[in-house]
């Protein structure tokens, strides 16, 4: 039994919900030469789910038969590295940036040997295979580097599908090269509809009044933060818990959000050197327990704003940015969170 | 004192500026004075009231004792030295008052009975000095005397001009051109300096040993020693160890071979030469050279391995073998090194007996090097001695090597020039990280009055770069600062936004573009500008850094996490912080709950759940490891009775589960730069038919063809895909079989 928001997941590009311009755009792209694309939009958005979908009207049913490999690749410095593939006979889905600044091996070697084949299947509905990099955004400037000219060289061969969050950190030449798509997060309403169809699929109790059952949805709607899947899992988690819904129905928050909540009151109440050596502590368990630091710092500044006088809010919008920024540039996220903690608290104190 | 109120904010320690003229007192006026510094003096830093003492003949200490003449108190004296100073009730002066009695005190520290009684025991101990030079010179005349005659029996013997022109040459050789260190090496334990206890250890161990031998070393004996074939010595450089361990061996009889670091001492090296001479006895027992005697005592052999801790890469296994051959010798084995603690002697431990060898007390040393000063002729004052004692750390093989080069040009040694030259040989010390820290965020590093210039402050951070920073962020929240211009949440702001900025900086000096020569601009942002805010007092313990810890545990978890993606990836469409963030808790409630709730009819249920996901049993502990916070996995554990949760276990383990693939682990063979690792996909979803399986694996094993023999994942063979996994398996086996014929 799976979870809903896999259950219920939409197989055809006919199926989707939500953006239906998008999905005519991708089919329409499907019946003519396909082009390399780079789908970016917030997670949640629905993106992989639109890139199967595609991949399906691409190559028919065979795409959804995938197996997983994993492979090991020695680096220059002779370490081994192991790297798990997801492949079907068409294509193969690989999250080069698992392997940390030794992207560019994977890129380098495996991208080229895919390209370097070519389809022998006469039954085959397109000449190339497709490549979906996963997390393209984080891949190092090396890794993007070696990945520009095989996109044009192995063209006939080769389509690649990136997907990331945001087109930010990807460099021009491969921007150039591929056709932008971009999945917007859905709106609160587009959630809704979808939470109410799933729950009728499932057959949740809800409550019979309309309007009632309205706000039942765009409850969860705006705490899971446009993110749908985010949505499908609270709605999940609520149904689990009381076995049915309504208006009073408490939405549990995500573990990692109690802490950051949490602290953030600390933060705003008692601005002293002792809360910033507790805030260390809690922050370092947030970090070694895989939230990621600009999670941790968009959480936090977003519940510290509830917080505080609202004087101080737009200091704290700039210190986000700015941190926000550091944390980009740097290595270590704990001293850019404490130094954001140390600063939020003397604006507050200094506003107070 | 107008100089008072201009030096500021006082620090504790020596911040002071030693602005303040010294008069110039009698010599020796403080002799037999134990002197305490405590907090800070308004002109005088710490160091230079040290100097001032101890020209004078006086003693500092940094406690105050029973033993204590006089205290000099300063502003912000530590309340626990104040509160000691009032129960001892010693007296106390101020920094004027000191001065006062520098000037006052006559020459020799006057008629006090403190003075009379250091003066006495110095005295006594001049005494004993002239006596044991006396001593020496007599015994080595006599030496000479015999030396001389029994050349003379020789020459008559031999009736050879040529041997004798050459004995000749060598008698006077043996004295002219010796080094000092050599010729004043102790050749009794007698004149032998300090480590009494390690040195009676040493003779008791090799005294022991044939009896030790006999019972087979199993009694420990009375020290311990007694189950040991073999000692390892161990000490800083320049204190005797080399020198005991061959007055040991010559006392008890042994013949020695010795080995150091300019042998090569690979494994195989010290298994041939080694090993053989451990069953040898030694020829000079026998015989000996022509005019000489016979030593009888001598057919015992002992290996003393000098510089173990200089077995370097050159020799390989050198460590193992040695530590090997101490198991099993036959003759006694006397290891040195300087460093027991490295990790690579750890193959010592319990092997060798050992013995520590500690730094000399100034007291231990003077004596031997006043002896051997005033046999050269040289006048040197026992406080010069002891400053030059000092300066080196008690590397007494220093020390005579500075008097030797000093008797070159002059024969007279001040205190000033000692300091020179104590400064001037001063070893390099490495600082530890903690040192670095204490030091940094010391509040008298960055006082008004400090003597320490930028450059000194950012050489702290060079004596350790990777630690210094993790160091100062770890503790900058621990400290009083001493700064008053912001409260000290501003203060901590400020350093907590200039490790923030440094951290960019080390990005680029560590990252792709590798600019090194900002390294000193790190330096001033990591650790020096912090400090500079937080300096202070500190208020608890010095902590090292936890980034390392966690750091490392925040990789042990995003790979349990990356693994849980990889498993539940043919069912989920995000990555893993989606995982993390948002599937995590609701896994968490859904694969707790049941058990929880129903107890163990919960299991199929949240079984069910695992293998729709393709999770194992250990990714189930680890989604409950990934939690943060109230309700986190790990407070939901401990609600599931322990019952219930070893039955989920084993009810887990019983049943096989669906796996999407598997693992690569034991594949060892490796081709190029790259392998595919042909592994059998354990899965229902796999394609359908033989034929359709994908080209790229085909053309691997066309290309690894070449040297099938040694690829042996190869018989694991390509992938093909029935519906039915054992079937699946044999049928691999056996077509890679049909392949290979």
């Amino acid at each position: 039994m799976s979870l809903w928001v896999d259950k219920h997941r939409p197989r055809y590009l006919e199926n989707v919900d939500y953006h239906i311009e998008l999905s005519q755009r991708l089919k329409s792209l499907t019946t003519s030469d396909f082009p390399h694309i780079l789908v970016y939009g917030p997670s949640g958005a629905g993106k992989k789910t639109r890139v199967v979908a595609t991949l399906k009207e691409l190559f028919g049913p065979a795409v959804e038969k995938i197996k997983i490999d994993s492979r090991v690749f020695t680096t220059p410095s002779n370490k081994k590295l192991e790297f798990t593939i997801v492949s079907s006979i068409y294509h193969m889905e690989i999250t080069p940036s698992d392997m940390g600044s030794f992207d560019r091996v994977v890129i380098q070697d495996l991208l080229k040997e895919v390209a370097q084949t070519q389809q022998v299947d006469l039954q085959a509905k397109q000449k190339f295979k497709v490549v979906v990099i996963n997390e393209a955004d984080s891949l190092t400037r090396d890794a993007q580097a070696a990945l520009r000219r095989t996109m044009e060289k192995y063209s006939p061969n080769l389509r690649l599908i990136l997907l990331a969050n945001t087109t930010s950190n990807i460099i021009a030449p491969i921007k150039s090269r591929t056709l932008l798509i971009r999945v917007a997060a859905p709106t609160n309403d587009e959630i809704s509809t979808v939470l109410a169809a799933v729950s009728k699929r499932e057959r949740v109790p809800l409550p019979s009044n309309e309007a009632d059952y309205q706000t039942v949805f765009n409850n969860i709607a705006f705490a899971s933060n446009r993110n749908l899947r985010k949505a499908l899992l609270i709605l999940e988690a609520m149904y689990a818990q009381n076995g049915s819904l309504n208006t009073s129905t408490p939405i549990p928050p995500p573990d990692w959000e109690i802490v950051i909540t949490k602290l953030a009151a600390d933060i705003a109440s008692d601005r002293s050197v002792r809360r910033i050596v507790q805030a260390r502590a809690i922050l370092y368990e947030l970090i070694s327990h895989c939230i990621p630091p600009n999670i941790i710092l968009k959480t936090l500044s977003f519940s510290l704003l509830t917080n505080v006088q609202p004087l101080v809010k737009p200091d704290i919008i700039d210190l986000a940015a700015t941190y926000d920024h550091r944390l980009r540039l740097g290595s270590k996220s704990i001293y850019h969170l404490e130094a954001f903690v140390a600063k939020v608290m003397t604006a507050i104190e200094k506003k107070s | 004192m107008a100089q008072k109120q201009a030096t500021g904010v006082a620090q504790p320690n020596d911040c002071a500026v030693d602005e303040r003229d010294i008069p110039e007192a009698a010599e020796n006026c403080l002799v037999g004075m134990t002197f305490v510094f405590t907090g800070v003096l308004p002109t005088l830093s710490r160091e230079k009231c040290k100097e001032i003492v101890q020209n004078y003949g006086g003693k500092v200490t940094t406690a105050p004792s029973g033993k204590t003449t006089c205290i000099v108190l300063g502003q912000d004296a530590g309340p626990s030295k104040i509160e000691k100073i009032i129960k001892l009730g010693t007296k106390t002066i101020d920094e004027d008052g000191f001065i006062q009695l520098l000037e006052s005190m006559p020459a020799n520290g006057g008629s006090g009975e403190a003075a009379q009684k250091a003066r006495e025991k110095k005295e006594l101990e001049m005494r004993l000095i002239e006596e044991e030079v006396q001593r020496e010179i007599i015994q080595e005349k006599a030496e000479k005397a015999a030396k001389a005659e029994r050349e003379a029996q020789a020459f008559k013997a031999a009736k050879a001009a040529e041997l004798a022109r050459a004995l000749e040459l060598a008698s006077t050789q043996t004295t002219a051109s010796k080094l000092w260190t050599s010729k004043y090496a102790p050749k009794s334990f007698m004149q032998f300096s300090g480590n009494k206890t390690a040195v009676e250890r040493l003779r008791n161990w090799l005294k022991n040993w044939d009896a030790n031998q006999k019972s087979g070393f199993l009694r420990l004996g009375p020290d311990g020693s007694g189950k040991f074939r073999a000692v390892i010595m161990h000490g800083p450089p320049g204190i005797g160890k080399t020198t005991a361990a061959h007055l040991a061996a010559k006392e008890a009889g042994y013949d020695v071979i010795e080995s150091n670091a300019s042998d090569t001492r690979s494994k195989g090296l010290l298994a041939d030469k080694v090993s053989g001479i451990l069953a040898n006895t030694s020829i000079s027992g026998f015989f000996a050279s022509e005019g000489k005697a016979v030593d009888k005592t001598k057919k015992k052999i002992c290996v003393i391995m000098d510089e173990v801790d200089g077995m370097s890469s050159g020799d390989r296994g050198g460590v193992g073998q040695m530590a090997a051959l101490c198991k099993t010798t036959n003759v006694p084995i006397i290891l040195i090194c300087n460093e027991r603690r490295l990790p690579k002697m750890k193959p010592f431990d319990n092997v060798a007996f050992d013995i520590t060898f500690r730094r000399l007390d100034v007291n231990q040393a003077r004596a031997r090097m006043m002896t051997i000063a005033i046999k050269e002729g040289i006048k040197i004052p026992p406080n010069v001695l002891d400053n030059l004692i000092m300066a080196t750390g008690s590397d007494l093989r220093q020390v005579i090597n500075m008097l030797s080069t000093f008797a070159r040009t002059e024969k007279n040694m001040d205190f000033d020039q000692s300091k020179d030259m104590g400064k001037a040989w001063e070893k390099n010390v490495i600082l530890k990280p903690f040192d670095i820290a204490s030091k940094l965020l010391a509040g008298s590093t960055f006082s008004a009055s400090s003597r320490m210039t930028l450059n000194d402050k950012i050489e702290l951070y060079f004596h350790d770069h990777a630690f210094a920073p993790l160091m100062i962020q770890e503790n900058y929240l621990s400290t009083a600062p001493a700064r008053r211009d912001m409260c000290h949440l501003s203060l901590v702001e400020h350093a907590a936004d200039s490790l923030s900025e440094s951290d960019l900086v080390d990005r680029m000096i560590h990252g792709s573009e590798q600019r090194w020569s900002l390294m000193p601009f790190h330096a001033v942002m990591s650790a020096v500008r912090p400090s500079s805010f937080v300096a202070g007092g500190m208020t608890g313990r010095m902590n090292f850094n936890a980034w390392l810890g966690q750091n490392s545990k925040a990789g042990k978890l995003m790979r349990l996490l990356q693994e849980l993606q990889s498993h539940a990836r043919l069912k989920i469409s995000g990555d893993r912080h989606e995982v993390r963030l948002n599937y995590l808790p609701t896994w968490t409630s859904r694969l707790t709950q049941p058990l929880i709730e129903d107890g163990q009819e919960g299991i199929a249920n949240v079984v069910e759940i695992m293998d729709e996901y393709f999770l194992t049993r250990e990714d189930w502990d680890s989604i409950m490891e990934l939690g943060v916070g109230p309700t986190s996995g790990e407070v939901a554990i401990k609600a599931i009775s322990s019952t219930v949760k070893s039955a989920f276990t084993r009810k887990y383990n019983a049943a096989s589960h669906p796996v999407p693939f598997m693992k690569s682990a034991t594949t060892g063979a490796f081709s190029g730069g790259k392998l595919a690792s042909k592994d059998v996909p354990d899965l229902d979803d796999v394609i359908e038919d033989d034929v359709d399986t994908p080209n790229d694996d085909e053309k691997d094993i066309i290309d690894d063809e070449d040297d099938i023999t040694k690829d042996k994942y190869i018989k694991m063979g390509k992938k093909p895909a029935t519906k039915k996994a054992p079937a699946k398996k044999k049928s691999t086996v056996s077509k890679a079989k049909a392949k290979k014929q």
